[in-house]
């Protein structure tokens, strides 16, 4: 309380103060101190891509998935129509998407009912609401645990004190796109709030039944409590219904519905220059429901985690990270686990990293995550990172780490079983036995920037030897199927992005990923070397015109691929976004109207799988209106 | 030299505004360099300028003063004609605002060495050290809103954007602040105590961060503080302008007018640069290049 009195004083005196040389001579104390600063691109531990709020507005998306196209070494489609965004890093090896770490404000969004799979989360996320992304581009359990298998993205939303004051905005537009959202931001300067509800809804593919709905609504308050502490506390709820068409003929197409409430907080002290202390409490839950009486997944599920996490400088040149973290999953789903409906896992990490600067030209960083899970016992995660700069504008990098997937409940406890009309649906009776999934990745990295031709160039070469990967399998005595652990599998190639801006109104990024997927010799899917697009390139090219106005347009070619079974080839394909926007004012209020067109050169198949018909993205134009006030 | 055996030694009185600090350090400065060379020899004294005012004898040909306060203090000394209410003064480490307030009310010709820095020197070193950056934000308070006309010639001729806001009241400012930052690429920060002051400095300073706008100011201590740039004039800067502007008074030509910063010195912070994408010069470096453009104008 001293403290924030102390810090109003010091404005009300501050305003006394006529000019004086006091402005110029006075000594400030240290506010942008290393533990609130960045780290450098160059100095990172691994590649990073980062999305800001500029480049979110202006590419157009509506989901986080949609801006994931524009970072290199990504795949985006949709799964089982156009309803449910996806996107992996690489090839993901399932169906359902479940080895990349989604974090938004701190909190992990994959979901412990639907088979860890993030995607859903990553539709619960306002992009009106978010200031930017930072995709890790890479495995690094060693500091973010298990999940982040092969990379890690990290939604941060705008601070509240940033969103201060009313926005509404509404988008129309072919293929039912319905979106609308209206947020309101208040507070002084030591606390701040804002509230954001919003719905996004379209039809999704054509002439499919897929059309979809999220309506969300998400506070975040910040309050600095004193000059040190800082408490963020986020809480929200979304809900998603959209429809699904079945694979069998006889099946009526039908509703689901995802549920997600969550809440955090997180407290923050910036205590000396480099000395940080977080700590943070997330409860989260769960709900998916079936409008349909037969192959439900119907079931609850509750999480809470508990995360401490203390960076330090331990000498000079010399940064130390260290944490901890508890979690409690609790699952209830008599669906999924007919046996024994109600299962619950913990976990426990503590994780450490060194940051060690030996020569300005070095940094090596040393971490590693030992985990203890409940079911499949221990296993530790280290990595090592290297990074070398040739020239202050140079860097070149060489890494080496181990990462972990566990296996879900589902994995473990799966007892699933669904017949219709006398149609096997589904029929899983996990034995429990499965183990954790590992990769082992070794890679290369290349960061430069040639000032003068405002071009940077960010080079991944990456090999990713995939260990023990889970996948179905039905033992020939059973008639069901169980979870078990296989086929070794690399994939290996290279990504860059190109980042050039010739003149301050153009910026133009060029991604483009060669990627090998080489099952091993002893694999029982050898087609496996189809599951990802052997290529992947993307052009962007953001223009601000005269007159305020401003024109995207965002460039993509995919190679032919299978995600779900060897025969279900998507063929490649290319797309081409097209935004236009003009930026204006109306007396004090900013707005921005656009057009937006996607599949501008026609549309393609985007999705194929077995028993459905061809998926087909379709050219769609929608307008847009935002008001800021 | 035939000057120095003209006439007897120059009286130079440097009154301080306080002990210490930056007062010392140009104080000092200008006291070797005046002994140093000069057409005559100055006698030079150096003391707080409430000493100055209560000395007896015989009072100095010029004074000296450093820092507002012992301009202030020699100005209503000389409206309740003190004993130096009719020797001319030569303020130094003074923002323009304040020594024209005052300057009026002096009875004895008055001159200054501005901290000042001229609006073009800053858009210069902007372009030098971000090029890619052409919006510019500036906050503007009643004590910079008198700069508006100069910086909106200085930046149109550069072909660089402004975007400006007036901060009336306390209360307008970080609204103020938010409308800037909605389209600002860097924030140009410039001498107002309305705006920039101890207590405003830290939220101003995370608010620009978190959304990666870079801060450019007018002191070394907001470099300190987490301003990505600064460029200022250093005390002993000051005392080596001041020095000419005394050389020239001793030598008869009396006081130069009131001057702005001549030389300057950046300051950077290579590490919130680094963070926030930048890659800028080292601090020498800038400043070079800056002195080599103005010396080609």
């Amino acid at each position: 309380m001293a403290a924030c009195c102390g810090g109003i004083l010091a404005i009300v005196a501050g305003s006394a103060i006529a000019a004086s040389e006091q402005d110029y001579f006075t000594e400030m104390p240290e506010v942008l101190s290393v533990s609130r600063l960045a780290q450098p691109l160059d100095e990172t531990p691994g590649a990073v891509t980062v999305i800001d709020r500029e480049m979110i507005r202006r590419s157009g998306g509506r989901t986080v998935v949609d801006l994931l196209r524009l970072v290199p070494g990504f795949i985006t489609s949709n799964f089982e129509g156009g309803a449910r965004p996806i996107a992996s890093y690489h090839s993901d090896y399932h169906d359902i998407l479940n080895h990349l770490q989604v974090f938004v404000d701190g909190r992990s969004v994959y979901s412990t009912l639907l088979v860890g799979s993030a995607n859903y989360g990553m539709l619960g996320v306002v992009l009106e609401d978010v200031e930017r992304i930072e995709v890790l581009r890479g495995s690094n359990s060693a500091a973010y645990g298990a999940d982040a298998f092969l990379g890690v993205v990290n939604v941060v939303t705008r601070h509240s004190a940033d969103t201060r004051g009313g926005m509404v905005s509404a988008s129309v537009g072919e293929g039912g796109v319905h979106d609308r959202l209206a947020r309101v931001g208040w507070g002084d300067e030591r606390a701040t709030f804002r509230l954001t509800a919003s719905r996004r809804g379209d039809a999704g593919y054509a002439d499919f039944y897929d059309s979809s709905q999220i309506n969300q609504a998400h506070f975040r308050g910040d309050l600095q409590a004193t000059p040190k502490d800082e408490l963020t506390l986020t809480a929200g709820h979304a809900d998603l219904r959209w429809g699904a068409e079945m694979k069998d003929p006889r099946l009526p197409a039908h509703d689901e519905n995802w549920r997600n409430s969550y809440g955090r907080l997180q407290w923050t002290r910036n205590m000396d220059s480099a000395d940080q202390l977080k700590v943070g409490v997330t409860v989260d839950e769960e709900r998916y429901l079936n409008f349909f009486p037969v192959l439900r997944a119907d079931g609850v599920s509750r999480r809470t985690e508990i995360e401490a996490q203390h960076s330090f400088a331990a000498a000079p040149g010399l940064r130390m990270v260290w944490g901890g973290q508890y979690r409690y999953e609790h699952l209830i789903s008599s669906d999924l686990f007919a046996n024994q409906p109600d299962q619950s896992l913990a976990l426990w990490r503590v994780f450490g990293n060194v940051e060690v600067i030996p020569h300005p030209a070095w940094v090596i960083n040393v971490g590693a995550m030992a985990e203890k899970h409940s079911i499949v016992g221990s296993s530790i995660a280290p990595r090592l990172t290297v990074n070398y700069h040739l020239t202050p504008d140079h860097t070149l990098r060489v890494g080496a780490t181990t990462a972990y997937k566990q296996p879900t409940l589902f994995d473990l406890r799966a007892d699933w079983q669904y017949t219709y009309m006398g149609v096997p649906l589904r029929d899983v009776l996990a034995s429990g036995k499965a183990r954790s999934e590992r990769v082992n990745v070794i890679d290369l990295g290349y960061l430069g920037r040639l000032r003068d031709l405002g071009l940077t160039a960010d080079v991944r070469w990456f090999h990713e030897k995939v260990i023990d990967l889970l996948s179905y399998y039905q033992p020939p005595q059973s008639s069901r199927r169980d979870l078990v652990n296989k086929d070794p599998n690399v994939q290996q190639g290279w990504e860059m992005q190109l980042r050039w801006q010739p003149v301050p109104s153009t910026q133009i990024l060029l991604n483009h990923m060669q990627l090998r997927l080489l099952p091993d010799a002893t694999s029982t899917s050898p087609k496996d070397a189809d599951r990802a697009p052997r290529h992947v390139s993307t052009v962007a090219w953001f223009q601000r015109l005269p007159a305020d106005f401003e024109f995207a347009l965002i460039y993509s070619e995919t190679a032919k691929y299978y995600y779900v079974r060897p025969e279900d080839v998507v063929p490649a394909f290319h797309q081409t976004d097209l935004r236009l926007a003009r930026r204006f004012a109306i007396g004090s209020t900013r707005a921005e109207a656009a057009v937006t067109v996607r599949a501008a050169d026609g549309g393609h198949i985007d999705y194929v799988e077995r028993g459905l018909p061809p998926m087909y993205l379709d050219r769609r134009a929608l307008a847009s209106l935002r008001l800021e006030f | 030299m035939s000057g120095t055996a003209l006439a007897e030694d120059v009286g130079v009185w440097i009154a301080l505004s306080e002990s210490g600090g930056p007062y010392a350090e140009a104080a000092g400065a200008l006291r070797d360099d005046l002994t140093a060379s000069s057409p005559r020899r100055a006698d030079v004294r150096v003391g707080p300028w409430q000493d100055m005012l209560a000395a007896s004898g015989k009072p100095p040909q010029l004074v000296v003063t450093v820092g507002a306060a012992a301009f202030r203090g020699l100005i209503e000394d000389a409206q309740r004609g003190g004993a130096l209410a009719n020797v001319p003064v030569l303020a130094i480490l003074v923002p323009r605002a304040f020594y024209e307030s005052l300057s009026s009310k002096a009875r004895a010709p008055t001159s200054a060495v501005f901290l000042d820095q001229p609006i073009n020197r800053y858009l210069d070193l902007l372009r030098l050290a971000m090029p890619e950056r052409k919006r510019i934000g500036v906050l503007l308070g009643p004590e910079s809103a008198p700069l508006s006309a100069a910086l909106a010639k200085a930046a149109a001729a550069r072909g660089l954007q402004l975007i400006t806001a007036q901060v009336g009241s306390d209360d307008e400012l970080y609204p103020a602040l938010r409308n800037v930052l909605t389209d600002a690429e860097v924030l140009l920060a410039l001498p107002d105590a309305r705006v920039f002051n101890t207590g405003s400095l830290q939220n101003i300073l995370i608010t620009t961060y978190r959304q990666r706008v870079p801060m450019v100011a007018f002191a070394p201590g907001y470099v300190r503080a987490g301003a990505t740039l600064a460029l200022y004039c250093s005390p002993a800067q000051a005392a080596s302008q001041a020095a000419a502007a005394v050389r020239a008074f001793i030598g008869g030509r009396g006081l130069p007018a009131p001057q702005p910063a001549g030389d300057f010195s950046v300051a950077v912070n290579d590490r919130v640069a680094r963070s926030l994408g930048l890659s800028v010069d080292d601090a020498a470096g800038l400043a070079d290049s800056l002195r080599r453009q103005e010396a080609q104008r």
